[in-house]
């Protein structure tokens, strides 16, 4: 499946955005882990702002600087959001609340406890009435939506915003596994046809593992920790063309071709 | 050209009982499921669609790691009706790399999480038999069915609240479509939890009595449990099926997180998306299985937008007075009731409508009845405003 990475956005650990993400992967600047901005979406009403968790902050905030940057109608396009870990405050903000006597669960918890919650603020805060999809496959969640937004966007030609977010659990959530860090990637993804801007990427299925790795020495951590993180070895290809293969689910490899 | 599917095995397992022949004898007989939930706090007043036995389920001892009651569900629902034979069967045939699993659920086994919070003494760590990523992980289901049916296609799980298991069918024809699956597992499971009963709860949408939807005297939903598999082929495969999915539509209301848009804008937006792909006029759809959840304001939004884009004279029901709202598995119950309809040539009914409301344009069936069906819709529609409408059809009828 042939397609172009119209536009991209990072935000995360370290990372306030796509620029200093760049910088950070060609090694002009160093990463501190614990540096974190989570933006405040301008998208929704102060009414949802105040709502919305930082996981949903973070994608909300990838989401619009993909749109800016590849200048393209947040509206228009079909959506792919992805997180491994879902939104563990708000999980655990609900199961908090089923050990308090009578086990009432407060109703906007609850709504934000869908998985969709990303995509269901995007939509509204966007006005985009088009087809989104919310996946999860472990630590090939990345490669799993990456495929999905090349599947859809090769039958529809329309094009596709691709969301993949994840936040750090808290205690007592994150005794269960490690989950240090924070990032969000955001790309738009468009047909290749006349006139379509940015680098080709080609995507093949059913290739050998093993996933790539980072080469930013730095970030192995991140990679290894965060499941969002597994798109860096496809923003280094972006940075310097090349094949990189991903996981998509368990076991199943892509390989990801960028050329410029 | 878009690929259309053909439905080669397919089976599912909710309150009213384990199997296609158990949910068509209920539907033919009108029977349904629905028990009274005893709320350990003494809190609710509502009605649940349990699946029975689950307790009693074991997962092969090479996937205990998995156990919890969503995967447990699935494990049952995998061994009825020869699912698991014929993906084997199928598995010889293409290799287990050309056959992925895309499945749905809301909540995963997330039962296992609540028990480990309500467990916990509210310092240091959780119970240690508690393994988030095999159990509450949305992915746990996807990875637990795969491994348990030796596949190595693509796997992810689909969480789009109720419309889930509805998406994993457009998932599995446009795997099979892009030449990367010649196979793929969709479908979902969803099982009862504190999350979803304390959560429906909390937005006053429980009904204290079995749910009626499109009843003049609905009170809101009931919730259940429930498995469901497909298995979509690249061709028919000596299955004999004449099953086929010949359309879908999504949209998304961008309206609001946990109620419909007011003129159901994305409800009619998947509708005719999925129309336009089958190729079909509103008049030739023979029976919609509505989403139909019993809300107030869920059926009376739907019931406009089919009469609008369908027509009011279509034979349409909600069949959830019978398992409840399965919510992730919903799509996956919905789309084997639809199957079994094509199959028995049936329309099911309405199960505890008695009063229409008035104000209802659409006039869902009171009882299940012999008809002649061909092409047959089902709708979801899922908080975050995700709205999934796909269209079934039997080949050979008429």
């Amino acid at each position: 499946m042939r397609l172009r990475v119209a536009g991209i956005s990072v935000i995360g650990s370290g990372m306030v955005d796509w620029g200093q993400a760049q910088r950070i992967l060609r090694g002009a600047e160093s990463w501190d882990a614990d540096a974190l901005t989570v933006p405040t979406p301008t998208i929704l009403s102060a009414n949802e702002r105040r709502r919305v968790s930082k996981l949903v902050r973070l994608a909300l905030g990838a989401a619009e600087a993909a749109c800016d940057s590849a200048g393209l109608a947040r509206g228009a396009m079909d959506c792919v959001f992805t997180s491994a870990l879902g939104d563990g405050a708000v999980t655990q903000a609900v199961m908090s609340a089923l050990r308090q006597p009578g086990r009432a669960v407060s109703p906007t918890h609850f709504h934000n406890s869908v998985h969709n919650a990303m995509a269901g603020y995007w939509s509204i805060g966007s006005q985009n009435h088009q087809a989104s999809t919310s996946l999860a496959g472990g630590q090939g969640s990345f490669g799993a939506a990456l495929l999905k937004a090349a599947l859809s966007l090769s039958q529809s030609g329309r094009p596709v915003l691709l969301v993949a977010a994840d936040h750090p659990f808290q205690p007592p959530l994150s005794g269960t596994r490690p989950t240090d860090g924070a990032f969000a990637v955001g790309a738009v993804l468009t047909p290749d046809v006349e006139g379509a801007a940015g680098p080709l990427l080609d995507i093949e299925g059913g290739v050998n593992g093993p996933a790539s790795e980072t080469d930013t020495k730095a970030l192995h951590g991140l990679w290894q920790t965060c499941p969002a993180a597994r798109a860096i070895p496809l923003l280094e290809a972006l940075l310097n063309p090349k094949t990189v293969v991903l996981e998509a689910g368990t076991g199943y490899f892509l390989s990801a071709t960028v050329s410029p | 050209m878009t690929f259309l599917p053909p439905i080669t095995a397919y089976t599912c397992v909710c309150a009213v009982g384990r199997g296609r022949d158990a949910l068509r004898a209920a539907l033919t007989g009108m029977v349904g499921g629905l028990t009274r939930f005893d709320d350990p706090v003494g809190v609710l007043d509502t009605f649940v669609g349990r699946v029975d036995g689950l307790d009693a389920v074991e997962l092969p001892a090479n996937l205990t790691d998995y156990d919890c009651r969503n995967n447990r569900l699935a494990e049952l629902t995998l061994r009825q009706d020869g699912f698991e034979d014929r993906v084997r069967a199928v598995r010889d045939r293409y290799g287990a790399a050309r056959i992925g699993v895309v499945l749905g659920t809301s909540t995963s086994g997330i039962a296992s999480g609540e028990d480990a919070f309500l467990a916990w003494s509210g310092e240091g760590p959780l119970q240690s038999d508690f393994v988030f990523e095999h159990s509450q992980d949305l992915y746990s289901l996807s990875d637990f069915v795969r491994r348990r049916l030796a596949l190595g296609g693509p796997s992810y799980t689909i969480s789009a609240a109720c419309a889930s298991s509805t998406k994993t069918f457009i998932d599995g024809a446009q795997l099979i479509a892009a030449g990367l699956c010649d196979a793929v597992v969709v479908g979902g499971v969803d099982t009862l939890c504190e999350t979803s009963l304390r959560g429906f709860n909390a937005l006053q949408l429980l009904s204290p009595v079995p749910c009626r939807p499109n009843d003049a005297d609905r009170q809101g939903i009931s919730i259940g449990e429930a498995g469901g598999f497909a298995l979509l082929e690249r061709d028919e495969g000596g299955s004999g099926t004449a099953l086929r999915m010949i359309g879908y539509g999504e949209s998304s209301d961008a309206h609001h997180m946990s109620s419909p848009h007011p003129e159901g804008l994305g409800a009619r937006l998947a509708m005719t998306e999925a129309l336009e792909m089958s190729g079909l006029r509103g008049g030739q759809i023979d029976y919609v299985n509505m989403h139909g959840t019993g809300s107030h304001l869920n059926d009376r939004v739907e019931d406009r937008a089919i009469a609008d884009v369908l027509g009011p004279a279509v034979k349409c029901s909600s069949t959830k007075g019978w398992m409840g709202h399965t919510l992730g598995a919903a799509g996956a119950v919905e789309a084997a009731i639809v199957l079994t309809a094509l199959e028995a040539q049936i329309a099911p009914g309405n199960l505890n409508l008695k009063r229409p409301d008035p104000e209802a344009r659409c006039r869902p069936l009171m009882e299940t009845v012999p008809a002649e069906l061909r092409h047959a819709m089902t709708n979801n529609f899922g908080f975050g405003g995700n709205n999934c409408c796909l269209v079934f059809s039997r080949d050979d009828a008429r």
